[in-house]
Formats: C-alpha cells, sequence, structure tokens
C-alpha cells in the first residue's frame, strides 16, 4: 500500500478509534450492534450542501482566530447557537487544473478531479466522495445514499462552455467515473422513496406442503427471496444472451444496466426487511429502530407540500427529509445541492442574478459585494436551520448533530475570479467523536481531496486511496 | 460530381438502380470528395496558411498575448497545425473568419488590415477540408436507453396507459449529451411503473385451487406426516390438522369446499371439523356422511391477499371429549391418551371410541373473478385450457407482448428467459394470471426494453467492422425520431418484410410520420432545445415588474414557437422561414402581446398574417425573447449571441475568465446604446465577439422581455435600433435586420443540419459525422432549403443508418 498520503496514522487511530483498521462491521454500530450490548455506538452520517458562485471572502470568514466564536462574521451570524458544533476550515483549495471554472465547479466539487478533456461531449470524471461512502455505508441501509437538489436541472440546454456536456452542470454525484446520478427535486417523490412500501410474495419453498417457519411470528419470509428479487435475478441472468451480440461499447452500457440491477435487488430486499421489521416492531408495541435501550426523539416532523413551493421553503424540506433519513437510518450518506451555477435569481433581492453579481470587478463593485454577503448569509441561514434540526433530535446521550459529518460548502473560493482556492467550507457534527468541532482554524493546507478523504475515513469508510487528487488525509479535522 | 446524380436520383422512382448507384457511392463518395488528401493540406499549411496567419492573426493570437487564450504561433509545420487535439482550435477559427468579425475591423487607435475575399476564401477551404481527414465511420454503435418521454409514449402505445404514469422517472432530454447511463434510481422507477401499470391492469381470474387430501401434510400432535403425490383420501383418527397454503391474488371472499365423511359416529355427536385459515376458526364442519358416500361441505370467509396458511382440524376426536362450545377455537388439538393402544406399526390403531373423518379432498374458490380489463385483454391473449398447458399458454403471450415491447422479433433465449420467469411464480401455485404478471413485469425492466437493442443479426466473428442496422433498428430509430415512441403497425411490417434498408422507402416513411401529428414530438424534444425554450417555465422573472407573465401566457409562448415549427416542417417550407416571414400564431393572452387584440380573441391559438414586418419569425418571437432576457430587464448581448449561435451557427466563445460581460454590468444601464458599444469597442477583449453580437443584440431592443413592441428601452432611454452587421450591411428597424439575416440562407441551413444530424445521432458531432453534415446542408440548398429534406437526408445517411462494431 502507498503509505505517502496516510501521513499520520497514529493520529488517525486516536481519532477514529478502530475505524480505519478494521472492516467495515466493527466500526459502525447502530443495528449491528447486539441489542443488550453496552458499548453500542450510532452510525456516522455524511451530508453535504453546496453553493455555487464563490462566496464575499471578507464578510465569510471570521476576522479573530482566537475569538472567532464570539465575533462571527456577518455571514455565520444564525450558527451562533451551534459556535460549538462547527468547523471552520479556511484554505481548503480544489485546484484540478481546468478551464470553464462555472462548468466544473459542481462536478468537482465531491469529486476533487477534473473532468476527462478528451471526452468532454461524455460524462468521464471519477467517483464522487458520497458515492464512495455510498458503497460501504450503504450496505446496511434501505437506500446507500440520497441525491437533493431544488432547482431544475441546468441553465437550458446549452452552456456547454469548454464543451463540456451540460450533464455536468445537473449533478454532484457519480457512481462511477462515467455514470452520473440523477438528483431529486419532488419531495413528495423523495417521502415515497423513503417509506416505500412493497406487496412482495415471499419465495416458497418446495411444493404445496407447509414450511411453517413462513408464517412464524418473527417471519422468516422477509428474509427468503420474494418472487420479484428472484424475478430481477433471472433478467440480469437473461441480459447475457443479448449480451452476447452486441459491441464491445454496447457492453460496457449494458454492464452499467445490470449493476443498477443488482443494486435494485438489493433495495428490493431491503424494502422487504425494513417492512418485515416495522411488522415486528409494531406487534412488540415498540416504534423506533434500534436498540431499545437508546434514547431517541420521535421521528422529525416533516410536512411535505403538494405543489409548487418557494426556493428557501424547498431547501428547508428537502434537507427535513434528508434529516429524517438519518434519523431513521434509512440513509447514511445524503447531498442537497438548493443552487447550482446559472441557476438562481433571487427573489429576495430583487431577483439578482447569483452569477451576475458575483462578478464585483475585484471587489470593485460594491453593490454586488453587499448582494454576495446577503446571499451567502441566506445560505448558511438555511444550513443553520438543518443544523438545528439536528441538534433537536436524541440520539443515546447526545444528539444526531453529534453523529454527522455534515459540510457547507462552495464550489470557488470568489465567483469573481473564478478561484477554487479558499473554497468556504464549514462543517457541522461530531461524527462520533472524530471532529474536533468547535474551532475556525485559519491557512488549512490541504486540497478539496484530503478534507474528503479525512471525512469519509472518519465514518468508517475503508480508504484504500485518496478521493481524487487528494494526497493525505486532512488531518485539520481533529 | 457524381454525387449528385445520386442526389437526384433519390427523387426518382428508378430503385434497383438507385440502390446499385448507392452502393457505389457509399463506397466512393468520401475518397471523391476530397479535394486535398493529408500530404496536400500540410504543404497548403506552409504555403498559404502560414502567411495568411502571420499577416492577419499573430498580432495578437501570439505566444505573448495569446488573445482570447489563443496561440497560434506554435503552429511551424503544418504537421504540428494538424495535430486531432488542434482541430478544434481551426473549426472555431473558420467560423470567425466566416463571419468577417475576424480579424476585427479595427483595434484602438488604428485600422486592422483585412483578407480579401479570395484569401479569406483560401483560407476557409483549407479548414473546410481538414473534416476529410477523419476516415469514413459511421460512429461508435452504442446501445441507447429510451428517454423520459420516449419511455412514457411507449407505455401509452405498448399498453394503452396514461403516460403520466412515468412521471416519476427523472427527466432528461434526447440529443447531444444524452447519457444512456442506467441509475439505480431509474432502475427503481422503471420497476415501480411496471408494479403500477400491472397490478392495475391485470385483474386475476378466479382463484380455484384443488388438492387431493393425500398430498397434504398431516400433522397429528406436532408430528409431521408429509403427503404423497399420488395419495388418496386421508383419514383423521386423532388428534390431527392437514395443512396446505395458497395464495389468495386479491383481497375477497373464498368458498373453502370440502369432500369428507365419517366412518365411525359413536354417542350421536357427528364428527366436527374446524377450517383454520392461519390458525384462525373461519368455520366448523359437521360430517355426516359416511366415508363410502362422501359429500361436499363449505365454508366462505374473507381473506386479505397474500400467502395464507389453511388447515383442518379434528375439533372431536373423542367420544370422551364433553361437548365443547364449537365458537370457542381455535384450541390446540388435545394430547394422545397416554393408553392409547398402539399397533404393530406403532400408529395408533382405530378404536371403538374414535370418530374417524376420512378427507377425500380440499378445495378453495373465489373471489368471483373481475371483468378483465382492456389491457388485460390485450396482453393475456391466451389462456390455459384442456387443450392448452399452462406454460404453452404463457408461450403464447411472452411472445406476442416482447415483439412488441421489444419492437423486433424476441429471441428464443430471450423467450425461454421469459418463461422461466413465469415458472418461478408458477411453480409455488400462483394464480395464472400472478405468474403472467411477473413474467411481464420482467419484460419491462428487460434491458430489450429499456434500451433500442440491434436485431439478432450474428455479429460474432467481426471486429472492428462496420455493419448496417436490421430492419427492425431501423424502424425504431425513424419511429424514436419522429414521435418518441415505438414503431406503429406499418413501420413494423415494412421491418418484417424487410425492405426498410431501401432509401426510398425510408423516405416515403418520413414524410408519412411527419405528416402525422405524432410528429410534435420533435419539437419538444428537438426544437426546443434548439431554440433554447424547453425550460421556459423555470425561467425567473421579476413577478411584481410583469405580472402579465402568467402560466398560460407561458404555454402559449411555448406554443407559438411550436406551430411555427411544424407548419415548416410540415408543410416542407424553406428554413429560411424561421427566420423571417409573415404568420404567426397567437391566442388572446399573445394577442396582447403582439398588440393585436382586436383581431385574436379566444383562449385557442390560431394562425395569423402579419402586417408588421419587424414581426414573424423566431428573433421576435416573444418565447426566444423571453428566455434570452434577465429577470428585470432584456439583455442585448444574451440576445445578440442567441442569434449567432442558434441561427447562423457561430457560437461565440465565453468572455475569457478575467473581463466581464459588459453588458451585465449595472452602470451599463446608465449609458446610452452608442456609449455601450464604445465600450466594447475600447477593449480589444471585448470587441472581437461584440462587433457581431451588439447589434443584433441592440437591433431588438425594441421587444420587451416579453415580446412587446416599445420605443424606449429599460432606461427610459428612446431605442436607437440602428445598426450594422459586418461587412457594411446596414438596418435601421428589427425587419430590416431579419432580412439582413434571413439571407444568410446557407449559414442558417448549415447550423441547423448540424443540430438537426447531432440529434438525431444523439451524439456530438466529430469527424466523419461533419463530412455528412456538410454534404448534406448542400444538398438540402440545391432543394431550396425545404426542411423535409434536411430529416430525409438525415435518416437516409450513412451514419444514422450503420454502426460499427468492436469486440
Amino acid at each position: 500500500m502507498r503509505k505517502n498520503w496516510l501521513i499520520d496514522r497514529r493520529t488517525c487511530l486516536k481519532g477514529l478509534g478502530v475505524a480505519l483498521a478494521l472492516p467495515l462491521l466493527e466500526t459502525m454500530g447502530w443495528a449491528e450492534t447486539p441489542k443488550n450490548s453496552g458499548s453500542y455506538k450510532p452510525p456516522v452520517r455524511l451530508g453535504w450542501m453546496f453553493m455555487p458562485c464563490g462566496v464575499n471572502q471578507e464578510t465569510f470568514w471570521p476576522k479573530d482566530e482566537k475569538d472567532w466564536a464570539a465575533n462571527l462574521s456577518p455571514a455565520m451570524q444564525s450558527l451562533r447557537p451551534f459556535f460549538d458544533n462547527i468547523l471552520l476550515l479556511d484554505g481548503i483549495n480544489n485546484e484540478v487544473g481546468f478551464g470553464a471554472p462555472h462548468a466544473i465547479e459542481l462536478c468537482s466539487w465531491l469529486t476533487a478531479e477534473a473532468p476527462n478533456r478528451d471526452k468532454r461531449d461524455q460524462i468521464n470524471i471519477a467517483p464522487s466522495a458520497d458515492q464512495i461512502a455510498a458503497a460501504h455505508l450503504g450496505l446496511y441501509t434501505a437506500l446507500p445514499s440520497l441525491e437533493l437538489a431544488c432547482k431544475p436541472d441546468g441553465p437550458g440546454s446549452e452552456i456547454r462552455q469548454e464543451g463540456l456536456t451540460n450533464r455536468y452542470y445537473q449533478t454532484v454525484s457519480f457512481r462511477t467515473a462515467t455514470q452520473p446520478l440523477p438528483m431529486e427535486r419532488s419531495p413528495a417523490e423523495v417521502y415515497k422513496r423513503l417509506f416505500a412500501s412493497r406487496q412482495s410474495t415471499p419465495k416458497k419453498k418446495g411444493g404445496p406442503s407447509v414450511d411453517a417457519k413462513q408464517f412464524s411470528a418473527d417471519g422468516g419470509a422477509a428474509d427468503d427471496e420474494s418472487l420479484d428479487r428472484s424475478m430481477l435475478d433471472l433478467v440480469r441472468e437473461n441480459a447475457g444472451e443479448l449480451r452476447s451480440r452486441i459491441s464491445v461499447d454496447d457492453q460496457h452500457q449494458l454492464d452499467d444496466y445490470l449493476d443498477s440491477v443488482r443494486s435494485l435487488e438489493k433495495r428490493v430486499a431491503a424494502i422487504e426487511h425494513q417492512q418485515a421489521e416495522a411488522a415486528k416492531e409494531k406487534a412488540a408495541g415498540g416504534t423506533s429502530k434500534g436498540p431499545a435501550s437508546i434514547q431517541r426523539s420521535p421521528p422529525l416532523d416533516v410536512k411535505v407540500p403538494a405543489g409548487n413551493v418557494k426556493w428557501q421553503e424547498h431547501v428547508k424540506v428537502m434537507g427535513d427529509l434528508m434529516i429524517l433519513a438519518f434519523q431513521s437510518d434509512i440513509t447514511r450518506v445524503g447531498t442537497l445541492i438548493p443552487s447550482h451555477d446559472h441557476g438562481i435569481g433571487y427573489e429576495e433581492f430583487g431577483y439578482q442574478n447569483h452569477h451576475y453579481v458575483s462578478h464585483h470587478e475585484k471587489r470593485a463593485k460594491k453593490d454586488f459585494l453587499e448582494v454576495i454577503s446577503k446571499i451567502d448569509r441566506l445560505n448558511i441561514d438555511l444550513f443553520a436551520y438543518l443544523v438545528g434540526r439536528m441538534k433537536s433530535l436524541k440520539e443515546g446521550p447526545g444528539t444526531l448533530l453529534d453523529n454527522v459529518i455534515f459540510t457547507w460548502g462552495a464550489g470557488l473560493g470568489d465567483g469573481d475570479s473564478h478561484t477554487m482556492k479558499r473554497l468556504p467550507t464549514v462543517i457541522a457534527g461530531g461524527g462520533g467523536g472524530t471532529i474536533r468541532s468547535g474551532r475556525y482554524v485559519p491557512n488549512v493546507k490541504g486540497h478539496q481531496g484530503d478534507l474528503l478523504t479525512g471525512i469519509l475515513a472518519r465514518a468508517g469508510v475503508p480508504m484504500t486511496k485518496p478521493v481524487g487528487r487528494g494526497t493525505k488525509m486532512l488531518a485539520e479535522l481533529s | 460530381m457524381p454525387s449528385r446524380d445520386f442526389r437526384k436520383d433519390l427523387r426518382k422512382d428508378n430503385a434497383p438502380l438507385y440502390q446499385w448507384w448507392l452502393v457505389l457511392l457509399l463506397a466512393f463518395m468520401a475518397p471523391l470528395a476530397v479535394a486535398m488528401d493529408s500530404a496536400q493540406l500540410t504543404q497548403a499549411f506552409d504555403t498559404q496558411i502560414k502567411p495568411f496567419l502571420s499577416t492577419y492573426c499573430l498580432d495578437c493570437h501570439n505566444s505573448k498575448q495569446a488573445k482570447g487564450d489563443l496561440d497560434l504561433s506554435s503552429f511551424t509545420k503544418g504537421t504540428s497545425a494538424l495535430a486531432p487535439s488542434k482541430l478544434g482550435i481551426w473549426k472555431e477559427a473558420a467560423s470567425r473568419v466566416h463571419a468577417t468579425d475576424m480579424p476585427p475591423a479595427s483595434k484602438p487607435g488604428k485600422e486592422v488590415k483585412q483578407p480579401s475575399e479570395a484569401e479569406r476564401a483560401q483560407f476557409l477551404t483549407w479548414i473546410r477540408n481538414i473534416k476529410y481527414l477523419s476516415p469514413k465511420d459511421p460512429g461508435r454503435g452504442t446501445i441507447r436507453r429510451l428517454s423520459q418521454v420516449e419511455y412514457a409514449n411507449t407505455l401509452r402505445d405498448l399498453l394503452g396507459v396514461d403516460p403520466k404514469v412515468a412521471s416519476q422517472v427523472p427527466k432528461d432530454a434526447i440529443g447531444e449529451g444524452f447519457s444512456s447511463s442506467i441509475s439505480p434510481l431509474l432502475m427503481e422507477k422503471y420497476l415501480i411503473v411496471a408494479d403500477e401499470i400491472l397490478d392495475e391492469a391485470i385483474r386475476p381470474e378466479q382463484l380455484q385451487i384443488n388438492w387431493k387430501a393425500g398430498e397434504l401434510t398431516l400433522s397429528i400432535a406436532g408430528k409431521d406426516e408429509p403427503g404423497k403425490p399420488d395419495g388418496g383420501t386421508r383419514t383423521i383418527n386423532g388428534p390431527g390438522e392437514l395443512l396446505t397454503s395458497f395464495s389468495a391474488p386479491v383481497d375477497g371472499t373464498y368458498t373453502i369446499k370440502v369432500r369428507a365423511g365419517t366412518e365411525q359416529v359413536l354417542g350421536g355427536e357427528p364428527t366436527r371439523i374446524a377450517v383454520r385459515i392461519d390458525n384462525q376458526v373461519v368455520g366448523e364442519l359437521k360430517i355426516t356422511g359416511s366415508a363410502k358416500s362422501p359429500r361436499v361441505y363449505s365454508v366462505s370467509c374473507k381473506l386479505p391477499a397474500g400467502r395464507t396458511k389453511l388447515s383442518l382440524l379434528a375439533l372431536n376426536p373423542y367420544v370422551e371429549v364433553k361437548s365443547e362450545d364449537p365458537k370457542r377455537a381455535p384450541q390446540p388439538p388435545p394430547k394422545p391418551p397416554a393408553e392409547a393402544p398402539q399397533g404393530k406399526d406403532g400408529k395408533p390403531t382405530p378404536r371403538q371410541d374414535l370418530r374417524v373423518a376420512v378427507i377425500e379432498s380440499l378445495e378453495v374458490t373465489g373471489p368471483p373473478a373481475a371483468k378483465p380489463s382492456e389491457i388485460q385483454r390485450r396482453l393475456v391473449i391466451a389462456t390455459p385450457s384442456p387443450d392448452l398447458s399452462k406454460r404453452d399458454a404463457a408461450k403464447q403471450i411472452a411472445e406476442t407482448f416482447a415483439r412488441r415491447a421489444y419492437r423486433r422479433p424476441p429471441t428464443t433465449g430471450e423467450i425461454n428467459g421469459l418463461l422461466k420467469v413465469f415458472d418461478l411464480a408458477d411453480k409455488q401455485d400462483e394464480p395464472f394470471s400472478s405468474s403472467v404478471k411477473l413474467m411481464l413485469k420482467a419484460v419491462l425492466v428487460s434491458p430489450a426494453f429499456i434500451y433500442l437493442t440491434p436485431d439478432d443479426g450474428s455479429i460474432s466473428g467481426k471486429n472492428d467492422a462496420v455493419v448496417p442496422l436490421g430492419d427492425h433498428q431501423i424502424a425504431a430509430k425513424l419511429s424514436y425520431l419522429f414521435w418518441s415512441t415505438m414503431p406503429d403497425d406499418e413501420l413494423s411490417a415494412l421491418a418484417d418484410d424487410g425492405k426498410l434498408r431501401d432509401p426510398q422507402v425510408i423516405a416515403d416513411q418520413v414524410r408519412r410520420l411527419i405528416k402525422d401529428p405524432r410528429s410534435r414530438t420533435l419539437f419538444d424534444g428537438f426544437g426546443a432545445s434548439w431554440l433554447g425554450i424547453d425550460q421556459i417555465h423555470a425561467v425567473t422573472v421579476d413577478q411584481k415588474k410583469f405580472p402579465e407573465l402568467t402560466k398560460d401566457l407561458r404555454t402559449a409562448m411555448y406554443e407559438e414557437s411550436a406551430m411555427l415549427f411544424d407548419t415548416i416542417l410540415r408543410d416542407d417550407r424553406s428554413m429560411t422561414e424561421f427566420v423571417d416571414n409573415d404568420y404567426t400564431f397567437m391566442n388572446n393572452a399573445l394577442a396582447k402581446i403582439y398588440g393585436m387584440e382586436d383581431r385574436v380573441t379566444g383562449n385557442q391559438m390560431k394562425r395569423v398574417t402579419l402586417s408588421d414586418r419587424n414581426r414573424g419569425g423566431v428573433l421576435t418571437m416573444p418565447s426566444v425573447l423571453l428566455v434570452t432576457s434577465m429577470a428585470t430587464r432584456t439583455s442585448p448581448v444574451r440576445r445578440g449571441a442567441w442569434v449567432l449561435d442558434r441561427v447562423l451557427g457561430q457560437k461565440p466563445p465565453p468572455p475569457p475568465a478575467n473581463v466581464k460581460e459588459l453588458e451585465e454590468q449595472g452602470e451599463s444601464l446608465t449609458l446610452n446604446l452608442r456609449q455601450r458599444t464604445e465600450r466594447h469597442r475600447a477593449d480589444p477583449a471585448c470587441f472581437g465577439c461584440h462587433q457581431a453580437i451588439d447589434p443584433i443584440g441592440f437591433g431588438l431592443e425594441n421587444f420587451d422581455i416579453l415580446g412587446r413592441w416599445r420605443e424606449r428601452d429599460d432606461t427610459g432611454a428612446p431605442v436607437d435600433s440602428v445598426g450594422e452587421l459586418p461587412g457594411k450591411q446596414r438596418f435601421t428597424t428589427p425587419g430590416e435586420l431579419k432580412r439582413l439575416l434571413s439571407a444568410r440562407k446557407d449559414d442558417i441551413c448549415r447550423s441547423l443540419v448540424h443540430r438537426s444530424l447531432a440529434y438525431a445521432l444523439c451524439r456530438t458531432l466529430t469527424g466523419y459525422d461533419e463530412v455528412v453534415a456538410d454534404e448534406i446542408a448542400d444538398a438540402v440548398a440545391k432543394d431550396g432549403y425545404r426542411f423535409q429534406s434536411v430529416w430525409i437526408r438525415i435518416a437516409t445517411s450513412y451514419p444514422f443508418l450503420n454502426r460499427r462494431i468492436s469486440r
């Protein structure tokens, strides 16, 4: 194994317990921990929330390293109640060596990588950190991850800066280098998906005789393969015939499909399992999942709007849904993209287009800077709202917030110069004791890839190489 | 040129001769078309192009200045200039030099020397020949998945369902940049949609299951005595329970019939048997008939859908047992008395005081069958009967449905695969309809349904070869291109008869498909994104300033553009009418924007002849004027750039990273047109592009963001729409501007052909595609720029009808 990026293994082990050294199972503790063991730990959940076009660096960061919490910067006023739960990392860069910064600020944010220059008309980048995490943390949950957005896809159909396909403007999540994940925009659809149920017919063993276990109270049925799952299995098997008579390029497409069918089988199994668990709990009179000895709040109350909502309300309900999914352990990984480049004109500030005002001409245009500061603050306000929601939810001795790593950030440092240096990065949550929060760290030396690597490792994702162009694990997290 | 003859032949009916020509010409066309080969191009660079560059370009585009991020000084030899990675530079250069906005007419303080027409032409010829270096290649033959719209429409035509059922599937758009990738979310939605459709459509037939009692397990005192396949009757001669299970397809009332007799009745009390569902007693039977003449006893009960355990429990096997309250069930079977005499085989021997029930058979029926749905009648074309086994019926259903769903004949392997799915459910006694449903669901999540897949032509042994598409794939490509849905009966029949490889047949079909109202989807898929109005409902506008912009008005704006597109397409008119014409479409809401409310009333869109020559065509259409505006005001730069890009095919490069879009700056609003233009002129970094953009954009300033005519702009200053296009072409009104632009027929045609071909091939045009696009554009020009001609030539083009396979 290349060691150079694992800079301080001991630091990591201290911070993470045994997470890095041991396989996944031991690091996670929710459903997996024996019910009566006292030493159980809730799992770490990972959330990301994005803003395009950079910030007004002057009003964003604290002026003073020591008294930063007492003198919060204008942008962060709403984080005051949570200053002990946040970590400000000032100095992260995400330089990936590519022009057209607006085209790549979204796609490089969680990949810490640039699009492939030779294949600009297709998606060809790198798996994103949330999806690297989902591949591992998702094994335990009904949904591997959630990808949420609040604005329609991209700026109409034809920006294509530097010849890049528009798909780069549409998502932050890449399951593989070539597979972008669509973002969900309808709260109702997300809700439906979180609490999906299926009428499944269990696959029965043997003939008409009875396998009594199928009817026993603690239901062997749900853990047996259902007919739907067996059907999907056969569909996958049958696709082999088609595969044999298509070209190599076509086969790559088909492999993509087969992989998604395989995920769907797991997903159906997870839904069925979830349903069986819920039925069992209902029978037992309980309401919450997880070890009974752990004190937990009732599920977050989320009102899903029926029709169109204003942008701020949309962001809040999408965030609430993500938190609800974390709380009920339906997923452990979520991304929320309230707006993306060229995407939003702020009704709140006279329909000023975010991209337009971000070009403040080397700080010459004070009125633009003022609007940028307001936009920064509004976005942080929404983040703070969600942080507050997490803090209101009890989980064991602490709160949900103690067990998340919830990162707010922007894809550019400054929208005028298009720099990818000094990326705004606010991390909320304790990461199950792996994040040392309540700090403002100026002059951080590290790449976005280093940050993402550090976050993933702290959530127990076994990292064999750093994310994107990262070279190490960012030490400043703990 | 021979290729001209080929095009003329396209309209002749002399098919055999034509086909012969086609074969010959497809084989030789590319080499013939190359005016210069690689060596000549390299040489021409040294003798013609390099001097051109140093005279007209290197002043700005050198290693020190590199204006527009372009350094041409590194191209010292033809070989370096023609490196594959550099070809994009020349494409861009051609568009700028052709538009005569490069070299710029002047730089601050001095005039710039302009090339002669001949020099320009020589430069452009050289660049346009570069593409012929690309080998003839139809492009990668990737299978493509259906878009959201195509998926929805296909479900509509395949099953007769409302396409809204697919609205939960993530939206996407066909064309350049379309990704065939299938995410887990998409796959999940496919399964959910299949569930929803089939659960609603396939109503189960009446359930009827019959067991011989001997087949079933008899449980006595916790010990199971398994049934035998050939078992006859079952004698419950002790505290036993006869067990089975079945799957209730729907909630409803079911009847359980037991054919049974009794062998001993002592003490005057009849043998009683409880019928239990999931261990709950649902009824009690008093068996009075003798074992020799059994009778049928029945119980009815309501059951929820799902798997259910059914059992018959002997209630009073012993004389000694006091008469119980029959309602007080369930009760565990009493333990056998210790003193029960044992027979030689260890089984209890019948005693005088035992009651013995002899069960012959057990049957479950119910609930009365619902009337099959319309969809069900169409899909379930065979039902099992004494002459038709369940599996054969299923096979007929699979073959018929898969042929339509896969848009080609399914292979034997595919049918066998589907039957395996049927067996899966059938083997566990699911009702026939449920087993069929599972099989149909498998079709709807199969790759052959989700993707457009090739016919079953064997391509084994071929490597890196070009193969023609099969007939069924051509049928599907045509149908999805023009209708966004599966082929209809006529196309399918032509494919079945193997006639679709004939270009004349394809041309006839293209005309037929376009004539049909379903070709409206070509606007929704292609036209709307070409005009950039596909997201018109999402455009943010200051609602306080423009309360008129309702959802209905946005819809009317979109429809106006759609109807113009449809008219030019269906009536096969010249594409220049997109830029300038004297008619449009409007309803009362839109008429207010046009100031024609006295002429048009009512909600319906009507065709209107325009007397105002400033109107007519996409440049002055409210839809386009809206999407090229900012939230609070118009943007001449956006409008100008839009016209250059969408209409003339000269996409202006984005402004350099360190230069602002001057027009978008707030302070510029206080300046009038002349001042603004001067500012662009003053900065050479801006001027290169803006000398082409600004005049067009300012020429459209008479229209506000909703497309209403105005004499004063957003600052209150009088609109000055006088301008000059490169080449000293002056105009004083938007109408004159439009006529100047619509005269550039070849540019309009070339631009639209390139976009159309990219849409039809669903990829960004590269290499040989551009050769094809240019040839189509040339041919369409000869056809009077008629729009159908574009689509016919695309649908009969080499890259549309062939694919390269690599293995």
